[in-house]
């Protein structure tokens, strides 16, 4: 994608509307920051000018008195606001603008096409803003209003004291300069050493993690392997302080010269300076003691306003992102509505489909046709890598191809309403996820209401095998899987988990099931128990089923089967045609089968 | 999450923290210890005394040399103070914190790879102590640095104090019922705030996980194929909802010691007693401006350093916490004793005797009374349904867990008797859940440093059936695995990757190979190749497999079927076969699909 440079006060105003339209109090809560730098500029300029005036300016010690308590009393009204700030209005306010901005991205990224998360550069930069909204929202919130407040205030008290003695002008120019030019350099240097060491870093936490994390406990153990990353992490942590000291003189030049000119002839300067003038009779004494209070002030002003504006450029970047995925035309647009699909399903039909991920990669589908028939299990069978899981991708209408259609009882797919289409079909995946809810509701995908539908979900978990380890949990199937927010969450093994995978896609009781590589966690009486049900659904209900699977036993049983191989449709027919073709399929079934056929017909003999 | 009980108190805990930093880098935590003194006692005489005599100088209408005479002394300092600070952020810090990182975490990973297994069942014990060091050893350094400026800001107060003492005892009595008050309602308003804390934890991963299922890339299919989102928008709403209540239940908690807090500290410090200062220099014209100034700042200073070290507390008793993880981590003890010093051969005969094993927190035993002989050069298959005990066997013959009774045997002798490394070493294993190391393909085969002896590596990836892929790769043996930490990694896919675990266990060359489900990812071609491969694996090699697969078994010398932690059928193929019974049964259903 072409980056252009974004616009910081664009995307500013772009966010700032996109918070006041989902929360507009957290607006209002980060704007009591110009509160409190009002009293900032009041106890360091005006309660000084005031006491320290008294003498000049002949006050009596009862107006003194008076205006002590009005400072006390304006103090105390403040902070207890700043409790109620701190302890009330902020926590609410982080939960609703939490809440207001996650809601409008998970809508969005639910519509957005599926490619958005299966493409790393596009996941990495755009879909990821969805998990780190509310934060930077926080950031850019927080850097916005510290921008306008911190320029006021500063304004205001360098207003205050130029009017006393413009020499002040030079005080707060000269760190304000300095500040700017060598803390440039310095963030430069800053960044070049963190460039550097990403790659010692990135080596480093990954050591780290691998040490502590579970799935890698047995390795560590029975082999040598850590002593390489042991190495790995002691050369990363060198490595980083090689990188850092190649530039340590540079960086301690410009450390000492920001510093002094920040500090000593910031601060000694402007004092000294008030110093020679007051003894000149030039300002009198609540005018210095306004100058010696004051550059301490406005110099810590000016650095939040300097940092508050490198904060609103970072948080560009990331507006920018967000704007991207927020503006994203889903190629499939899954909340355009469409034509409702027959409840019936006669035949699925793919026509000279072809398909890649990538404009610039190559098809991984090429030229396929073939049709898939109600009351018939087919099978998709191949090696790694030969186009059978991308098929089925298709046939969901995760994606769409470039080329062809693909027809559902003549019709194309793209017609109908993609949700009410998802609905005909029951999927299990390969890569399916486990989520952090009720067993049954993970069976179901989706809220459970009534005990109807935990009827059913209890149903296909027997079909599934599942449910004989499911029936032991105190809870049965409303037990909560996971860990995530449950201590005591059930933690399945890899069968088991398989076993809800394959529970989902009987459970959704629609005209289509469609099971990618189902059974290679599964022992031999779970699988033999999925295909009696699969055999079932098929004879009885009439329904469309589709096997991916690398386990040739899985295919033989099915009456229509597919062989796939590099993209392309290579054979095609029942188990018998194919074995009689002596083609791929053959070969294939043959390697796996030939250590069973034997023996099964040496068993039969021995009988 | 329930609340996490320290073993040892703040103080040990911190004190802790500092010997870590100590051991590692003596000097540098002295040293930055009175750096930070030096320099905090420094800013106090530029911004609280140089003023204030500034002040007394235009008073008393003195020379300017009367100020410079003070001004130029802190001037140099301040050139000090920064010169030091930059001297060691730019060439002491970087390596000193190298040296207290590495010897933080290599001890850490020392003890995490050593630690029993059984320690990463118990979820609980391993989130609190395992994975937490993943992220616990920040809040080493943070104590560090946070106990340091405390420790700073005592003195600072002490020296500010004694300077007002000795104008106007008085201040000091202010001061004293300001710090009371406000330790008195910061303490309370901690616990408040921890005890909110917790309720809230649990709604904030409630939260999380909600966040998290959308963005992730694991969750998208499965949720476009259902409506799960409608409960976790649900969940969603409602954490909000709960958050926005409680906030305001505890709002109401706290705000009669906020009210405690700042307006009584606003009274004392700014009416009363700026009131009593202004009455002795105005009334009783006891002090000028510049004294008034100086002693006015100086108040607030110690006040100012008091609350720093308030807000100190609870962020240290915060890490403390972590700390406490540490240290119970590192000193844990193991069940499995190393202590065994008989001599170990490459090989020799497995026995199990009548053994027993229960997971532990677990009701049920997963094994139970198991006793098998392998002899050496014996190749066996464990066979069985998910959960019938086959793995975790594998487990008890590698020492990852003890038996509860009964006894494992290797060369004639209780395992225990050998040293624990060395006795891991007599085996190559391929786990079930095997994974693919971030280094190089040469690193994943040999596994440790050593060089990669090329032929060996050729032949067992052959041998492994990853040799067609392996050629595609232009960097050959340099190629980096993964994208963990290089953009050109090579990703695997499931089934290469569990090819080439099988061509490590093959280089390891070891005298006994045991494989858990070695071909469960394989396509037919591969998996006909693993199996050629199994069944070469010629004479001396003892073999233990795993597998769903019988027909990746079948050629063993003799099969055990286990069932519910027991064996239940024993012999080759065709014995079990004619027996008829349960290994027969699970063929038959599984090869009647070949037919």
């Amino acid at each position: 994608m072409e980056k252009k440079k974004p616009s910081t006060v664009k995307n500013s105003l772009y966010f700032l509307r996109i918070i006041w339209h989902t929360c507009p109090s957290s607006i209002f809560v980060h704007f009591i920051v110009f509160l409190e730098y009002g009293m900032w500029v009041f106890n360091s300029v005006i309660f000084m000018q005031y006491l320290f005036g008294a003498n000049t300016e002949n006050r009596s010690f009862g107006e003194i008195l008076t205006f002590i308590w009005f400072a006390t009393i304006l103090s105390i009204i403040v902070n207890i606001f700043y409790s109620w700030r701190w302890k009330n209005a902020f926590p609410k306010m982080l939960a609703n603008l939490t809440y207001g901005l996650s809601s409008k991205l998970f809508k969005k990224a639910q519509t957005v096409d599926i490619s958005c998360y299966e493409n790393p550069d596009f996941y990495n930069t755009y879909t990821r803003a969805v998990g780190v909204v509310s934060r930077n929202a926080r950031e850019f919130l927080n850097h916005f209003s510290v921008f306008f407040a911190s320029l006021f205030a500063a304004i205001y008290v360098i207003i205050v004291m130029v009017k006393i003695t413009p020499w002040a002008l030079l005080f707060i120019a000269f760190p304000m300069v300095g500040n700017i030019v060598f803390g440039k350099k310095i963030g430069k240097i800053n960044y070049d050493i963190n460039q550097e060491n990403t790659s010692a870093n990135r080596k480093a936490d990954y050591v780290n993690r691998v040490a502590f994390l579970r799935n890698y406990a047995g390795e560590l153990r029975v082999t040598n392997i850590f002593s390489v990353l042991k190495n790995a992490f002691i050369n990363a942590v060198d490595e980083s302080v090689v990188n850092d000291r190649k530039h340590a003189t540079k960086r301690f030049c410009f450390d000492m010269l920001r510093s002094i000119s920040q500090f000593v002839i910031g601060y000694e300067g402007m004092w000294l300076c008030a110093a020679i003038l007051a003894i000149n009779g030039t300002i009198n004494l609540s005018q210095l003691v306004v100058l010696l209070n004051s550059i301490g002030a406005v110099s810590w002003m000016l650095r939040n306003f300097e940092s508050s504006l490198t904060g609103l450029y970072t948080d560009s970047l990331f507006i920018e992102n967000l704007k991207t995925f927020l503006n994203f035309e889903p190629k499939i647009d899954e909340s355009k509505g469409g034509l409702t699909p027959p409840k019936k399903i006669e035949t699925i039909e793919l026509k000279n489909v072809s398909f890649k991920y990538d404009e610039k990669k190559d098809y991984v589908i090429k030229n396929i046709s073939f049709t898939l028939r109600a009351g018939v299990r087919h099978a998709f069978v191949g090696v790694n890598g030969s186009g059978k899981s991308t098929l089925v991708k298709l046939l969901l209408r995760f994606y769409d191809p470039q080329e062809g259609q693909i027809l559902l009882n003549g019709v194309n797919i793209k017609e109908f309403d993609i949700k009410k289409y998802r609905e005909l079909i029951g999927a299990a995946f390969q890569d399916f996820a486990i989520f952090s809810a009720t067993v049954a509701e993970n069976v179901m995908l989706k809220p459970i209401y009534n005990d109807d539908e935990k009827t059913i979900a209890v149903q296909a978990l027997k079909d599934s095998d599942a449910y004989k380890k499911i029936e032991t949990l105190p809870n049965k199937e409303d037990s909560i899987l996971t860990r995530e927010f449950d201590d005591d969450g059930i933690e399945l093994s890899g069968g088991e988990r398989q076993k809800i995978a394959i529970a989902r896609a009987f459970a959704k009781c629609s005209p289509v099931v469609i099971l990618d590589e189902p059974s290679s966690a599964l022992d031999p009486i779970a699988e033999h128990q999925m295909f009696e049900t699969i055999l079932r659904l098929c004879k009885k209900d009439k329904k469309l089923s589709v096997i991916v699977s690398h386990r040739m036993s899985s295919a033989a049983v099915c009456e229509k089967i597919f062989v796939f191989e590099n993209g392309s449709l290579v054979e095609e027919g029942s188990h018998k045609q194919l074995l009689q073709n002596n083609g791929v399929y053959a070969l294939l079934f043959n390697k796996q089968a030939k250590n069973y056929q034997t023996e099964v017909y040496d068993a039969y003999e021995g009988l | 999450m329930k609340d996490y009980k320290p073993q040892h108190n703040t103080f040990s805990n911190v004190w802790f923290a500092f010997k870590c930093h100590f051991k590692a880098a003596p000097c540098y935590t002295v040293f930055t210890l009175l750096q930070t003194i030096l320099g905090d006692l420094i800013t106090l005489f530029e911004h609280v005394f140089l003023p204030a005599h500034i002040i007394s100088c235009v008073e008393k209408k003195s020379p300017i040399s009367e100020v410079l005479v003070f001004l130029i002394p802190i001037a140099l300092a301040v050139i000090l103070k920064v010169g030091l600070t930059h001297i060691v952020g730019n060439y002491i810090a970087p390596k000193s914190l190298a040296k207290i990182n590495k010897y933080i975490h290599l001890n850490l990973y020392e003890k995490a790879v050593s630690m029993d297994i059984a320690k990463y069942d118990d979820s609980k014990y391993y989130n609190d102590y395992v994975w937490a060091m993943e992220y616990s050893t920040w809040h080493l350094d943070q104590a560090v640095n946070q106990s340091r400026q405390f420790i700073s800001n005592i003195v600072v107060a002490l020296v500010s104090g004694s300077y007002v003492v000795s104008v106007d005892i008085r201040a000091l009595i202010a001061l004293l019922i300001v710090a009371a008050i406000n330790l008195t309602a910061n303490i309370i308003l901690n616990k408040i705030d921890m005890k909110q804390w917790e309720e809230l934890m649990p709604i904030w991963r409630k939260r999380n996980y909600s966040n998290r299922v959308f963005y992730l890339s694991y969750f998208v299919k499965d949720l476009r194929m259902g409506k799960m989102n409608e409960r976790l928008e649900k969940d969603f709403s409602e954490c909000r909802d709960v958050i926005n209540s409680t906030t305001d239940r505890y709002f109401k908690k706290f705000l009669p010691f906020e009210l405690l807090n700042y307006p009584l500290h606003d009274i004392v410090l700014k009416g009363v007693y700026l009131s009593y200062l202004f009455y002795q220099a105005f009334v009783n014209k006891l002090y000028g401006f510049g004294m008034l100034y100086g002693i006015y700042n100086a108040v607030r200073n110690i006040n100012d350093k008091i609350i720093n070290s308030m807000r100190i507390f609870p962020e240290l008793q915060w890490d403390s916490k972590n700390i406490d993880k540490i240290r119970v981590f590192l000193d844990a003890k193991n069940e499995i004793l190393d202590d065994g010093t008989s001599k170990i051969s490459s090989s020799g005969d497995i026995e199990l005797e009548n053994v027993h094993f229960t997971y532990p927190g677990n009701d049920t035993p997963t094994i139970n009374g198991i006793s098998m002989k392998i002899n050496q050069g014996e190749k066996i298959a464990l066979v069985g349904f998910n959960g019938a005990g086959k793995s975790t066997l594998i487990k008890l013959i590698l020492r990852l867990y003890d038996v509860n009774s009964g006894v494992v045997k290797f060369d004639g002798r209780p395992i225990a008797d050998y040293p624990l490394q060395k006795y891991r070493g007599v085996f190559s294993t391929l786990f079930q859940d095997f994974q693919t190391i971030a280094a190089t393909i040469a690193q994943n085969i040999t596994m440790d440093n050593s060089e990669l002896d090329v032929d060996k590596a050729h032949n067992s990836l052959e041998m492994a059936a990853f040799k067609q892929k392996f050629d595609t790769l232009p960097k050959g043996f340099e190629t980096q695995l993964t994208k963990e930490f290089d953009d050109n990694g090579v990703n695997l896919s499931g089934g290469e990757a569990q090819k080439l675990a099988v061509a490590r266990v093959l280089y390891a060359n070891k005298n006994i190979i045991i494989l858990d489900e070695p071909s469960s990812a394989l396509d037919p071609l591969a998996e006909y190749q693993l199996n050629k491969t199994v069944t070469e694996l010629a004479g001396e090699k003892t073999v233990i497999i795993i597998s769903h697969r019988l027909s990746t078994t079948r050629f063993v010398d003799k099969i055990y079927m286990l069932e519910n932690g027991q064996i239940v059928e024993s012999g080759n193929h065709d014995v079990l076969l004619k027996q008829n019974g349960k290994y027969s049964k699970m063929f038959k259903l599984q090869a009647e699909k070949y037919r």
